[in-house]
């Protein structure tokens, strides 16, 4: 395709060359004598395809695999280390199960502490003592201590009425998931059938306290898209990335954290087709490649984001442009609203943002015109500028604000959902993505799917059910049903007809996937006796645990505040480095009764574990994984873990099994005496009880199923993988029931002919008008969801851009679709993803004409239409295991006429495959799919600290802003220390923050559009006084300002302006604005890449990048030891100085900015007390609590070199000696 | 039939998968290293590191990031061959300048020689070692392991004519064609973002004129045989010694 791949010819055995050269002890690993076997890298979220050279349980080399379209081939340094993770290779692992022997710190004490290596002095008392154990003593262990958790803290299932969340006489059934005692924390490099299990578990036990990674790395981009697209995920593949025309960097360092995803950037860029456009406040890898850097202060990301618009509608005009009228209209803002957002965009004019961000006028001029010029409306959808960010994005208490804004471009500038167009939050785990989607998450269950909060929503549910399981246009909600779930019906008496907006929409999809849990995890959610759903008596019985429950970062709070969190399970975290302000981290942990860690070697979060149980790494599991562009593709299994460790999924299901065993894991059904639901649905005309079928209660866990390895037929992946696809609409579509085949495994990149399902637009007959090269999609590799489709949103991409027309016939009968499809040809006009059919067991699309925004959570189902028919899904299913291991579902269907029924099997429609569910997407479904430009995150009015609060949008909070602005401005006057009390005197005289009482109310901004937000530390007291912190709007946070009272010193832990910084600052030091960073060469917190001696080689010790003219005032030079210190804490570290941090001028300041990577820790073969997260502040975002790491305040200073402390294993773990052959 | 590998800068992200990917093919140990001011690591060759990327800060007001692949640029005419009085530096039909261990006494003429500063000399084995352009993977149909590796196509390899006529019909100023004293290069470097800056010593730094070094190469021509079996006998005790120090010290 390009140019410079053929510059790499493949070259020929040549008959000069057969004489081989003995290069002795160098080179020459005989390749030739080792078992290839194939996987998908273990760090980052390309999704790089690995080939092993292995021998036995041995590993000899890797290389890229060349048939992977990610990667072509190609590796980074991280990849290619990979070898050195092995047991075989690597003395380091962990290979038996441990019980710590000696005493644990005292928590108290890390509260107290400021200084890094006063901390590590007293930790390193504590160092563990292990005892190896067996799998069952340990098992044992643990569930002994569990036992005596549960009753000290008193978990019960039953609830008496109380109006409020309990409103049956007889009774509720739940557990209230944020009461749980037992955190869990199961990290992002889990395989997905291992975060579904573990999320399962948790769901099982009845708790909610269940959190990962994610909350600290995207949560922010997850809840910012989703809330604005449908869906919360990178847009674009890593190949289509080739196609963008200007690829704005902006919070991300690609070629730090994504190596190989530079692959198509740099091709692009030399052949001339993009532009590189690079905003950062650190000079990186990235930006060494930019055509277009400047560098900008930390978390001023919309500030910069709203200039774009300002010159896109008051420079170029796009308003007026044809494509942008048009595009418009794929969003929930009409023209009239759009001039209203346009002023709140005058706002941020060049001046005003450069004074902000720094950047100076005329580098703003620049990117913007690039930009601009480039994007969809003003190409006429030809050629697409597209974003890219990670944490710099996220990282903040305005993370969904930034990542909101981000989105606001595109949409306002017609780059979503094209090829070459979009928005790429790339994930950083290489499970990351897989591992959110299927919620090890406080706040959602396995794909995205709410959580209840009282019987109401249990009873309408159950209505729902009796309906016959029906899509929201096929659903007659009662008008308590519709006042429980807020929906809109126009009702005469209970005869209700719903309006189906994305409300309606939505609850009908939860409630979908409420009933996929229920017959896939044997549990059970409604009433007893099922088919009086409002009666009253009726018992309410929900499995499916209530409340949201603690996160990564509140869990500090649930511990060392509330004490409700007791103990932990931990799955390949290591929070002890990677959670903000470290120390509460500590302090939680050494808390804990219980602390069990399950992980490959012995990391810094393992120094507080009672119990220590060996993992597996990657290649010594199989399973699949989601990477980045939402693509699931097989991992497998490459040599075996060493000793006695198991793969994680091994570890979680027998554990389980333990614990059931032990009688710990009770379901409320259970408790309620309910152990068989009577399936039934009520006749719409007749009224008559039908019982469809009958189905046990009994929670399903059973994994076994043979395989060649002994593990993998105790507890088999792939079962758990049919599981995910039956259980998860989101990943529905993953496995070919017809054929019983995983399409995660599929691994062919080549293209699709014009007349399969999206052929079109994958086979490479198009060429994209940007770049001039046929197009690719790549629909056979692995599989993608939603639905297979590989651009999100494309639903105008054939038409728009190449001006083509595409059909497809559904001829009469052949297809499980409903009417409106069924014996149709019908018109794409984008990419349309595809289902098993349940008739053909073929490919059919799926979002018809084409994929829109918000599909996939809007859905219609062809076996339950109103008056006609009524449908469990799968047709009922009696028994998980047959379903699972087995591919069978009961199949039945209930034909319904005025006066009668009968019950036949779908079979006798024609239904082949009845487990293969019957969704369908028409253009009905597929226009209800509208972007929401505007989005208020606070709405209505609530009682908030006792006053009233209504929450007003952007349209009525306007003319209120600037009263607020200047109230707040003239409290703070000139003095950065009235900075704190007049946020304190606002709270508490309105109640609400960023809030102004008018006319006995107060008024309340919704955030139903971004605005520029000072970080919760700000270093300009000027800015913040006109764009105030936002982060006081957030409970949590408050903890700062009102301190609580067994942790009064958080007070002190966060400096709300450089004046409040500089009373606890040595004399000799200077204040900074601080961001942390990882490293292309070490991994998050390092435990792994540290243990890896050809990464720690790289990089073997810690530092911070700072700013020249900086380090030239201090007389640092690069390698002395610098002192750096926050609110929270101080660190030691080398310098390393730099013109690639920036000296910035901000409202006529001078900031500096210094960046310390943070992957560095106390244990492992690389050590050091200095934990950059030690600084961090746990502030998080007012949405999803994730923390600003990403900008804060502190000083540097030189200090002695005998503070800095950093050690290493006397004898690494050298490959060679090791034995290779 | 020549060979050639080609480094190019524009598209180098500096990921170094090269140069693991170099120490894992050769099965060269890790050294211990420590904080280094600018990313490279180790600062320089060793005879356990064949290959490094050199990261340096360009500073002009704007600042500038530049990465430079170094390793052994197997000559046309290597002195290192010339040098080496034992023959365990050859020079191979494809280009490939390598060391046979076995045939190594240690002499290190080809250290003094490279006007590269290429070989280096391991004290533990008394050998040198160095960047062998992957010739057994060559043979063995595949590319140099740090060629396979990177990437962003920052590394490229082919037939030397080939390559040189395809990066100049694209544009590209190429480094190392052709060389004073060592007569040209089968490791080259090729710009189109840096044209004149390769042999710049503000950005790249390329010698313009490899200048051979002192002593060793006219040294072994004026003596002949004799004094390289003088030279040999000389290094076999320099290595004993090595050796010895090294069990002493453990
Ligand atoms: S880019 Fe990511 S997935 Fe690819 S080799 Fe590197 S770490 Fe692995
Ligand atoms: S050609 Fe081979 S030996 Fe030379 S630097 Fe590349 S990988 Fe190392
Ligand atoms: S592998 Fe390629 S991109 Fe990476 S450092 Fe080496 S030459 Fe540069």
């Amino acid at each position: 395709m390009l140019g410079a791949s053929a510059l790499a010819p493949a070259i020929a055995k040549a008959e000069a060359f057969e004489e081989k050269v003995d290069l002795g002890s160098i080179g020459t690993l005989e390749l030739s004598k080792t078992v290839e076997r194939r996987s998908i890298c273990m760090w980052c979220s390309v999704g790089c395809g690995l080939i092993f050279y292995t021998k036995g349980n041995d590993v000899l080399d890797v290389e890229g695999d060349p048939d992977n379209p990610l990667n072509r081939g190609k590796l980074c340094v991280k990849g290619k280390a990979s070898i050195a993770m092995f047991g075989s290779k690597n003395p380091l692992r962990l290979k038996n199960p441990m019980i710590r022997t000696n005493p644990k710190p005292d928590y108290k004490k890390f509260i107290e502490m400021k200084d890094a290596d006063e901390m590590y002095n007293y930790l390193k008392q504590f160092k563990p003592v292990w005892k190896e154990v067996t799998w069952e003593e340990a098992f044992a262990y643990i569930s002994k201590k569990w036992k005596e958790l549960l009753k000290e803290s008193n978990v019960k299932a039953y609830h008496e009425y109380d109006g409020k969340v309990c409103d049956s006489k007889a009774g509720c059934y739940f557990y209230e998931g944020n009461k749980y005692p037992i955190m869990i924390m199961a990290g992002a490099k889990l395989l997905n059938e291992e975060a579904y299990v573990i999320r399962k578990m948790s769901m099982l036990f009845g708790s909610n306290n269940i959190d990962h990674d994610a909350r600290r790395c995207h949560s922010s981009t997850v809840a910012g898209l989703a809330a604005t697209l449908g869906f919360g995920a990178q847009t674009q593949s890593f190949p289509d990335v080739g196609y963008i025309a200007v690829y704005l960097i902006l919070g991300g360092n690609p070629a730090d954290a994504h190596p190989v995803s530079m692959k198509p950037v740099i091709e692009s860029k030399e052949r001339g087709t993009l532009k590189l456009v690079v905003v950062d406040p650190k000079f990186g890898r990235t930006a060494a490649k930019a055509n277009l850097f400047a560098f900008h202060r930390p978390g001023t990301d919309v500030a910069l984001l709203y200039y774009i618009l300002h010159y896109a509608f008051y420079e170029k005009k796009i308003d007026q442009l044809e494509a942008f009228k048009e595009y418009i209209k794929r969003t929930n803002v009409d023209m009239e609203e759009i001039n209203e957002f346009k002023e709140l965009v005058k706002r941020y004019d060049a001046n005003e943002v450069s004074k902000i961000t720094g950047v100076p006028v005329d580098k703003l001029k620049k990117i913007a015109e690039l930009y601009v010029n480039n994007s969809g409306v003003a190409t006429n959808f030809k050629r697409f500028s597209s974003i890219e960010w990670a944490m710099g994005l996220t990282q903040h208490t305005t993370g969904v604000q930034n990542i909101r804004a981000a989105a606001i471009v595109q949409l306002a500038l017609g780059n979503m959902g094209f090829p070459g167009g979009g928005l790429n939050p790339y994930r950083g785990h290489n499970n990351v993505q897989g591992t959110t989607d299927m919620c090890i998450l406080a706040h959602v269950f396995p794909g995205y799917i709410k959580i209840p909060s009282n019987s109401k929503q249990i009873r309408a549910y159950q209505e729902w059910k009796l309906q016959g399981f029906p899509d929201a246009f096929n659903w007659k909600p009662s008008q308590s049903a519709c006042k429980a779930l807020g929906l809109k019906c126009s009702c005469n008496g209970n005869e209700c007809s719903l309006e189906v907006n994305s409300k309606a929409l939505l609850w009908s999809w939860w409630f979908m996937n409420w009933r996929r849990f229920e017959l896939t995890m044997g549990t059970f959610v409604g009433t007893e006796p099922e088919d009086r759903p409002w009666d009253e008596n009726s018992k309410v019985i929900s499995d499916l645990p209530f409340f949201v429950g603690y996160n990564e970062i509140t869990y500090v709070k649930g511990t060392l505040v509330d004490d409700v969190l007791k103990g932990i399970l931990l799955f390949a975290e290591n929070p002890a480095v990677s959670d903000p302000n470290a120390k509460l981290t500590w302090a939680s942990l050494s808390k804990m009764k219980l602390v069990v860690l399950a992980d490959v070697f012995e990391t810094e979060t393992a120094w507080f574990a009672d119990v220590l149980l060996p993992g597996a790494i990657q290649y010594e599991k199989e399973g699949s994984i989601t990477n980045s562009n939402r693509w699931l593709q097989w991992s497998d299994r490459v040599a075996l873990p060493p000793g006695d460790a198991k793969p994680d999924l091994w570890i979680m299901v027998k554990l389980y099994e333990r614990l059931r065993q032990d009688g710990i894991v009770r379901l409320p059904s259970e408790e309620a005496g309910k152990n068989k639901e009577e399936v039934t649905v009520i006749h719409p005309y007749t009224k008559e009880k039908i019982v469809m079928y009958e189905r046990p209660i009994e929670p399903y866990m059973d994994y076994s199923y043979p395989s060649q390895w002994e593990d993998f037929s105790e507890v088999n992946p792939r079962i758990v993988y049919r599981e995910i696809d039956a259980a998860v609409d989101l990943y529905n579509g993953m496995y070919d029931w017809a054929h019983m085949y995983p399409l995660a495994k599929r691994r062919v990149a080549q293209p699709r002919s014009v007349k399969e399902v999206d052929g079109l637009l994958d086979s490479g007959a198009l060429k994209h008008p940007n770049t001039n090269t046929p197009l690719r999609l790549y629909k056979d590799w692995g599989w993608s969801w939603p639905k297979n489709v590989r651009i999100l949103y494309n639903l105008w991409t054939l038409e728009k851009t190449f001006g083509m027309e595409d059909y497809w016939e559904f001829p009469k009968g052949k297809y499980a679709v409903g009417e409106s499809l069924d014996g149709r040809r019908v018109r794409i006009t984008g990419e349309t993803g595809e289902i098993v059919d349940s008739k053909t067991g073929t490919l059919r699309p799926a979002f018809v004409p084409g994929h829109n925004f918000y599909l996939g959570k809007f859905y219609k189902r062809a076996w339950t239409v109103y008056g006609k028919q009524m449908t469990d899904l799968f047709g009922g299913v009696a028994n998980p295991s047959e379903l699972m291991k087995e591919g069978k579902s009961l199949g039945i269907t209930v034909l319904i006429n005025k006066n009668g029924y009968k019950v036949v099997k779908l079979s006798e429609l024609g239904v082949r495959y009845p487990v293969q569910e019957s969704v369908y997407y028409d253009p009905e479904v597929v226009e209800k799919g509208k972007a929401l430009f505007k989005k208020p995150y606070f709405v209505g009015t609530k009682v908030v600290e006792g006053k009233k609060v209504k929450y007003v949008d952007w349209k009525e909070w306007k003319e209120y802003h600037d009263s607020f602005i200047s109230e707040f401005s003239s409290c703070v006057g000139n003095d950065p220390n009235n900075y704190r009390p007049c946020v304190k005197k606002f709270i508490e005289k309105y109640g609400e923050w960023f809030a102004i009482g008018r006319k006995g109310v107060t008024l309340a901004y919704s955030l139903d559009y971004p605005m520029h937000f000072e970080p919760a530390e700000s270093p300009s007291l000027e800015l913040a006084k006109k764009y105030p912190q936002i982060a006081w709007r957030k409970p949590f946070n408050k903890m700062f300002i009102f301190p609580p009272k067994v942790l009064p010193q958080l007070g002190a832990e966060i400096a709300l302006t450089l004046g409040e910084l500089e009373r606890q600052m040595p004399k000799d030091a200077k204040p900074i604005v601080l961001t942390t960073n990882r490293l292309e060469e070490h991994w998050h917190t390092g435990a792994l890449s540290r243990n890896n001696p050809y990464l720690a080689e790289l990089v073997p010790e810690p530092f911070a990048h700072i700013p020249e003219p900086l380090a030239k005032e201090l007389g640092i030079k690069s390698g002395d030891v610098v002192e750096i210190g926050s609110a929270r804490a101080k660190i030691y570290v080398r310098a390393m100085v730099t013109h690639r941090m920036p000296k910035l001028d901000i409202a006529g300041e001078t900031v500096y900015n210094v960046n310390i990577p943070w992957p560095f820790g106390y244990a492992g073969s690389h050590r050091t007390p200095s934990v950059a997260n030690l600084l961090t502040p746990e502030v998080g975002d007012i949405i999803t609590s994730i923390q600003e790491s990403k900008v804060f305040l502190g000083w540097i200073r030189k200090a002695p070199k005998d503070k800095y402390v950093f050690e290493r294993e006397a004898e690494l773990p050298n490959i060679r000696e090791e034995g290779w052959l | 039939m020549e060979y050639a590998s080609v480094f190019i800068p524009d598209r180098c992200i500096g990921c170094r998968a090269c140069q693991t990917a170099c120490k894992i093919w050769n099965q060269r140990p890790v050294e211990k290293t420590s904080f280094s001011p600018d990313f490279t690591n180790p600062p320089s060759l060793t005879p356990d590191s064949f290959t490094i990327i050199k990261f340096k800060e360009v500073f002009d007001g704007e600042v500038k990031w530049i990465m430079l692949k170094e390793q052994c640029m197997h000559c046309n005419d290597p002195p290192c061959v010339s040098a080496c009085p034992t023959g365990a530096m050859t020079k191979t039909e494809e280009g490939a300048v390598y060391v046979r261990p076995e045939k190594c006494i240690g002499c290190q003429y080809c250290v003094e020689a490279c006007p590269f500063d290429v070989p280096k000399y391991d004290e533990g084995s008394g050998k040198v070692y160095k960047c062998t352009m992957c010739i057994d993977r060559i043979r063995d149909g595949k590319l140099p392991a740090c060629v396979e590796a990177c990437p962003t196509q920052a590394l490229v390899f082919g037939k030397k004519d080939e390559v040189i006529q395809k990066l100049k019909s694209e544009g590209f100023e190429i480094y190392g064609e052709r060389l004073p004293n060592v007569g040209g290069t089968h490791w080259l470097y090729a710009t189109k973002e840096f044209k004149g800056k390769l042999t710049d010593p503000k950005y790249f730094g390329l010698p313009e004129s490899p200048a051979a070094k002192e002593g060793a190469l006219p040294a072994i021509r004026e003596f002949g045989v004799g004094v390289a079996g003088l030279a040999i006998l000389a290094s076999l005790l320099h290595a004993a010694y090595w050796r010895a120090k090294k069990e002493e010290s453990k």
